[in-house]
């Protein structure tokens, strides 16, 4: 049978719901995406055999099911051939431009997802390097090159936007 | 500025809907009410994306999208093709594999690999290729289509994800001056899933139609009216479009309901 009651299911999305629904915005650059992923992501808590012990690893698990679920997504066979369609494209960019929360996010989604997820998982749940490595199961010195890598390609856009940060 | 601090406030507004936890839970209580497995191939709505991606063949070839927006999931057990609408189900009978050569059908000359968002090719690979006519898609895929002797099928396109034994296909058909198009699903030999089919969700059915001898044909409407049916033959579940008025648009199929019962019936007098 299942660990988690929908009590406690519940709590814990209360918790860290938040932070599953902006992982997955970050990387489907659509709310409609993200709603799909959060309710992905609840239904394999609902459906864990065992629960997990510690706040922390339970917040990792949620971000690993949660970048797990995006991966899928960009996998599918409908994600994958609305981009060979350059007028669903069009489309589907209109539509994020709508969607868009704010600046940075938006230049946040501008990047490939692998550099985002990385970027987000360093700069906003301030994960070390060596973190992540765990939770993408990647080795660290690809989390680094990643990060930098992004980093550099994220300080472009936003100079071509005329902004400058420091990171 | 400093990036984190500014993306940490812009992040911060950034809120996952209300009730959405609710609706997530309740969703997967249907499932568990419904027994639908936890598997891999149905993971994160994918039969949502199956769904899409049978009439997403079709807009690629058409370059039209026949529905916007349209919510779909797959559902059934075992090789026998169920429609899941507003929980309601309605079975298609049982079916069986496409005697597809699907080595033959990957290794084709003609063949492509869909490519992700960059556009780069992961496991499980979907092949695609596009035929001009019934005759070279049949030569090659072994898969039959209905009444192919007496209507004209055009812009056909056949998918496989060897990985998890099943494809889709799409094409326009030509019957008495009349298009229609249509998408379907079919599976071929190792096919093991206990799930298959297709279904529309925030719909209702709107009307069985008999043809033949024994087959109904699932009229479905969904929330904006548009209208789509659903019936097997020649063991592939189709799903087409036709014109009700509501959901026809520029390059859609000039079929309607009258014309694509007419079909039907053409299909059915051929059992």
């Amino acid at each position: 049978m299942y660990s988690y009651s929908h009590a406690e299911v519940e709590s814990i999305l209360e918790k860290y719901g938040d932070t599953i629904y902006r992982t997955a915005y970050i990387q489907l650059k659509s709310k409609d995406q993200a709603d799909d992923v959060y309710q992905e992501v609840c239904i394999k808590l609902l459906r864990m055999k065992s629960k997990i012990d510690s706040e922390e690893h339970l917040k990792a698990w949620l971000l690993r099911a949660t970048i797990d679920c995006c991966k899928d997504f960009w996998k599918s066979a409908w994600c994958q051939k609305v981009i060979i369609d350059n007028k669903i494209v069009t489309e589907q960019m209109e539509e994020q431009e709508e969607q868009a929360s704010g600046y940075l996010t938006e230049c946040m989604q501008q990047l490939p997802c692998k550099y985002s997820v990385v970027l987000h998982l360093f700069y906003y749940e301030e994960y070390s390097i060596k973190e992540i490595a765990q939770l993408l199961h990647m080795k660290e010195n690809t989390v680094a090159s990643r990060l930098s890598r992004g980093r550099n390609k994220l300080k472009k856009i936003l100079r071509k936007g005329g902004k400058n940060y420091e990171f | 500025m400093n990036f984190k601090d500014s993306y940490k406030q812009e992040m911060n507004l950034l809120k996952k809907p209300s009730g959405i936890t609710k609706k997530a839970i309740n969703k997967a209580v249907a499932l568990q009410e419904q027994n639908v497995p936890d598997r891999k191939i149905f993971r994160h709505s994918a039969a949502w994306k199956t769904a899409i991606a049978a009439i997403t063949l079709i807009c690629i070839i058409g370059g039209t999208l026949q529905h916007e927006k349209i919510m779909s999931f797959a559902e059934s057990i075992l090789g026998i093709f169920t429609l899941s609408a507003n929980n309601e189900k309605m079975g298609f009978g049982k079916i069986q594999p496409v005697p597809m050569n699907v080595k033959g059908f990957i290794t084709n000359a003609g063949t492509k690999i869909v490519l992700d968002s960059e556009n780069k090719a992961e496991p499980p690979y979907n092949y695609y290729q596009y035929f001009d006519s019934y005759k070279d898609m049949n030569k090659v895929t072994n898969i039959v289509f209905p009444c192919a002797d007496k209507v004209e099928y055009k812009d056909i396109a056949v998918d496989i994800i060897p990985e998890y034994s099943y494809g889709h296909i799409s094409a326009q058909i030509i019957y008495d001056g009349v298009s229609y198009n249509v998408n379907g699903m079919y599976t071929v030999e190792g096919f093991e899933h206990e799930s298959w089919g297709y279904g529309v969700n925030y719909a209702k059915t709107v009307e069985n139609y008999q043809y033949g001898s024994d087959k109904t044909a699932r009229f479905v409407e969904d929330d904006n009216k548009h209208e789509i049916v659903y019936f097997t033959e020649e063991n592939i579940l189709f799903q087409m479009s036709f014109n009700n008025g509501t959901n026809i648009k520029e390059g859609d199929a000039t079929a309607t309901k009258k014309q694509v019962e007419k079909l039907l019936d053409l299909f059915g007098k051929s059992h």
